[in-house]
């Protein structure tokens, strides 16, 4: 009776796993990233000196308007993001139209602006590592209903594995610690419990998150059900929890009161070591404008409160609790959760480790599939099904060769002409080439070589970027700590400890590729060993790992 | 992060509390001790007891450090990397999971309270 | 599910039919249960239907769970259908 729950429980696991590993991959390398994501986008725009002291608020606002004025005068909403911590480096503004019926906007503009001048921001033109975490939600290539479904469907299988993954797991407590090196398909499994267990409350966290940030999308009816279907009625869904700020223009031009003391009444009430604001206005210049404050997040709930003001009079009108409810508040901080931007650098560290445990937990059930069944093919001296080829080289190019496309966007990112047209949108394109280029790698090599190939082709385009980053720029790692710059000197010093495991694999493979053809002689009168010796031997040869 | 200290702290408390942990199980105890008899039933229970304590600890020390919302997701990376050096040591290198052990007994203390170091049963 | 008998034909329909009722089955359960959840009385009727979008994946996992842990394809519908049929009674009456 528990012996077919387990076995069934185990079949889930191993087919949820398989399906969206590829995918769920590709997700977790670019949303690890994503967790660095304005440390990478520094890196990538080294024209833009490090961060100096800013100029007083006031000004910064200032600039700000004069800007939005200029580039938006007729929209909807502004957005002013103040400089302030690591999530908020330098300026930034956007403007949006008034949503459509079908929730798009006519207009949707962003710029980064030099707090001094008011201007944006001369660099060249990069996604950086925005465009590299958005990526990991919104995928590429894809229509955005279409992203959001993948992601989704993979999410949610990846949830049903964890959850059969705990079932199945005999002996969680005992084997907590057991990590047994040199046994092959032991050791895969052991790699893939340890992994797995460590990073348990992350993984379930960030997959429930996932889920959630997709929730209208992913299940319309719900909301279909209690208001109209369709996008009007996911609008008035959202619109209610937005009581207080809604306001239609009045049509009558106004000039919008000044801010500073908006802000100072903000900075009284949230105190002095509160930093960074977000600046809304929503119809500027009008009768009915409004100017919300919100204030930046240090807690896992995610959202501030918001002050919100009469734009014209400067008069508060109501203040929005951040969550006015307890389904908001635990939605707050599931998102919170996911997305870390209350972490501070070392605690951000170790949201990258998880991402980075993750990732492994995924890339060692990948191998261990593969091992056990090549292992049985040998065994039964079956040829190897096409699905376990397919899964093989897949594995070659994603677990090694996905990272190698991800430096590629880091080299296309400083070898790239400046002045190329859709120079971002390139650099994109480069990640995706040279992955295709890596799968087709592993399909053309025979699997063992591969692997060594590609580690060590992984372990150069990594730690050669610090001296691509010296050769084309003068921010080389020596200026770097110099400077006291830790986010130019991090990225070079993480790459090099990238490029140094990359490079151990490759030659830890490289050894045992070498003693294996060495291989010692069958004993006699121990065929069934011998041969069970010699599959695995020959599985460890497919995937030397 | 406010306080270095209390960051240490948590990290050493941790990793001797998972160290604990581990030695209160036989094929982990025989990895670190080799030579020495195994724990009675009694010793064990007394071991956990003490580990949990100082995983409990180690919680605290996060909680000093980040304040409670914040430390309490920091815990759970505090655990996770102590685990981790453990698993990683112990197969390959079982006698410096107990020395760092020891190493962490100095360190952990790291706000001088006595008694801290008499609930440690050491062996 | 053992991996070394070969597959049968009822076997593979068993798998389908278990597949099948997992991924539609389970959709359909989920967002049946979570609709008469946000029926139930509430405060605001916009948080009771943020609970049950909260919810909901947590039911759409143990349906999909259900699906293949039923001893029989036809118990895996019937675990579905049951809690789906008072789902909509439930929906029904609270309108």
């Amino acid at each position: 009776m528990k012996e077919y729950f387990r076995q069934s429980m185990d079949w889930l696991h191993t087919w949820t796993g398989l399906v969206v590993s590829w995918v769920l991959l590709f997700i977790f390398l670019t949303g690890t990233a994503g967790y660095f994501d304005t440390e990478i986008d520094r890196w990538m725009q080294p024209e833009v000196p490090a961060v100096a002291a800013q100029p007083p608020t006031e000004q910064i606002v200032a600039v700000a308007l004069a800007r939005l004025r200029q580039q938006a005068p007729a929209a909807e909403r502004w957005f002013i993001h103040l400089p302030g911590d690591r999530s908020e480096p330098s300026l930034r503004i956007r403007w949006q139209s008034a949503q459509a019926a079908d929730g798009t906007r006519a207009v949707n503009g962003n710029e980064q602006l030099d707090s001094a001048s008011g201007l944006p921001t001369a660099a060249r033109a990069t996604g950086g590592g925005q465009f590299l975490y958005k990526m990991h939600y919104r995928l590429h290539y894809l229509s955005k209903d279409v992203a959001y479904w993948t992601v989704g469907v993979a999410t949610m299988f990846m949830l049903v594995a964890l959850i059969t993954g705990i079932i199945v797991h005999k002996q969680i407590f005992v084997d907590f610690f057991t990590f047994r090196p040199g046994k092959g398909q032991r050791t895969w499994l052991d790699a893939h419990n340890v992994l797995s267990v460590l990073s348990l409350p992350f993984q379930l966290m960030i997959t429930y998150s996932g889920l959630i940030f997709f929730s209208i999308t992913l299940m319309p009816l719900i909301v279909a059900a209690y208001y109209a279907p369709g996008e009007p009625g996911r609008q008035s869904f959202r619109s209610e929890f937005e009581r207080g700020i809604e306001v239609k223009p009045a049509g009558i031009a106004a000039p919008l009161t000044p801010i500073a003391p908006l802000l100072n009444l903000a900075q009284a009430r949230w105190g002095a070591d509160v930093q960074q604001y977000r600046i809304e206005i929503r119809h500027p210049d009008d009768a009915n404008a409004r100017i919300s404050l919100r204030h930046a997040i240090d807690s896992p709930s995610h959202y501030s409160e918001v002050l919100v003001f009469d734009g014209v009079s400067g008069a508060l009108l109501t203040i929005q609790p951040a969550a006015a409810s307890n389904a908001k508040a635990v939605r707050n901080v599931f998102i919170g959760l996911h997305v870390g931007r209350f972490a501070d650098t070392l605690l951000r560290w170790l949201y990258f480790a998880f991402g980075l445990l993750g990732s492994g937990m995924i890339a060692t059930g990948l191998v261990l599939w593969a091992v056990k069944r090549r292992q049985r093919a040998e065994q039964q001296n079956g040829a190897a099904h096409f699905g376990l080829r397919l899964v093989e080289r897949l594995n070659i190019g994603t677990i090694v060769g996905l990272p190698i496309a991800i430096a590629a966007y880091f080299w296309a990112n400083r070898l790239l002409p400046l002045d190329l047209p859709q120079r971002g949108a390139w650099e994109v394109h480069v990640v995706f080439i040279v992955w295709a280029i890596m799968l087709l790698h592993a399909t053309l090599r025979p699997p063992s070589r591969a692997w060594i190939e590609q580690f060590g082709l992984a372990a150069a385009a990594f730690a050669l970027l610090p001296v691509l980053n010296a050769i084309t720029t003068d921010r080389h790692l020596a200026h770097s700590i110099a400077a006291d710059d830790w986010v130019f000197a991090g990225f070079d010093l993480t790459m090099l400890g990238l490029g140094v495991v990359f490079l151990w694999s490759a030659r830890k493979l490289a050894r045992r590729a070498h003693t294996a053809v060495l291989a010692t002689p069958l004993k006699p009168g121990s065929a069934v060993n011998g041969s069970a010796m010699l599959a695995d031997e020959r599985a460890n040869q497919a995937n030397p790992l | 992060m406010n306080s270095i200290l209390a960051v240490f702290s948590a990290f050493a408390l941790a990793y001797l509390g998972m160290t604990g942990l581990a030695l209160a199980m036989d094929r982990h105890h025989r990895q670190m001790f080799p030579s020495r008899h195994l724990p009675s039933t009694r010793a064990r229970y007394a071991m956990r007891f003490a580990s949990w304590g100082l995983l409990g600890l180690s919680a605290w020390a996060c909680a000093h450090a980040w304040g409670a919302a914040v430390g309490a997701v920091a815990w759970f990376g505090v655990l996770m990397v102590a685990v981790l050096l453990l698993v990683w040591l112990l197969p390959y290198a079982p006698r410096w999971a107990g020395r760092l052990a020891l190493l962490a007994c100095c360190t952990a203390p790291a706000k001088s309270d006595g008694r801290k170091l008499s609930r440690m049963k050491r062996k | 599910m053992s991996n070394d008998r070969q597959p049968t034909a009822s076997y593979r329909l068993a798998i389908a039919s278990r597949i099948t009722a997992a991924i539609l089955g389970g959709y359909a359960l989920a967002t049946l249960f979570s609709i008469a959840l946000a029926g139930l009385p509430a405060a605001h009727r916009a948080d009771s239907v943020l609970a049950a979008l909260l919810l909901s994946f947590a039911i759409y996992a143990a349906a999909i769970l259900w699906a293949f842990a039923a001893r029989s394809a036809w118990l895996a519908w019937l675990g579905l259908l049951v809690p789906a049929v008072l789902s909509s009674v439930s929906i029904w009456l609270l309108r």
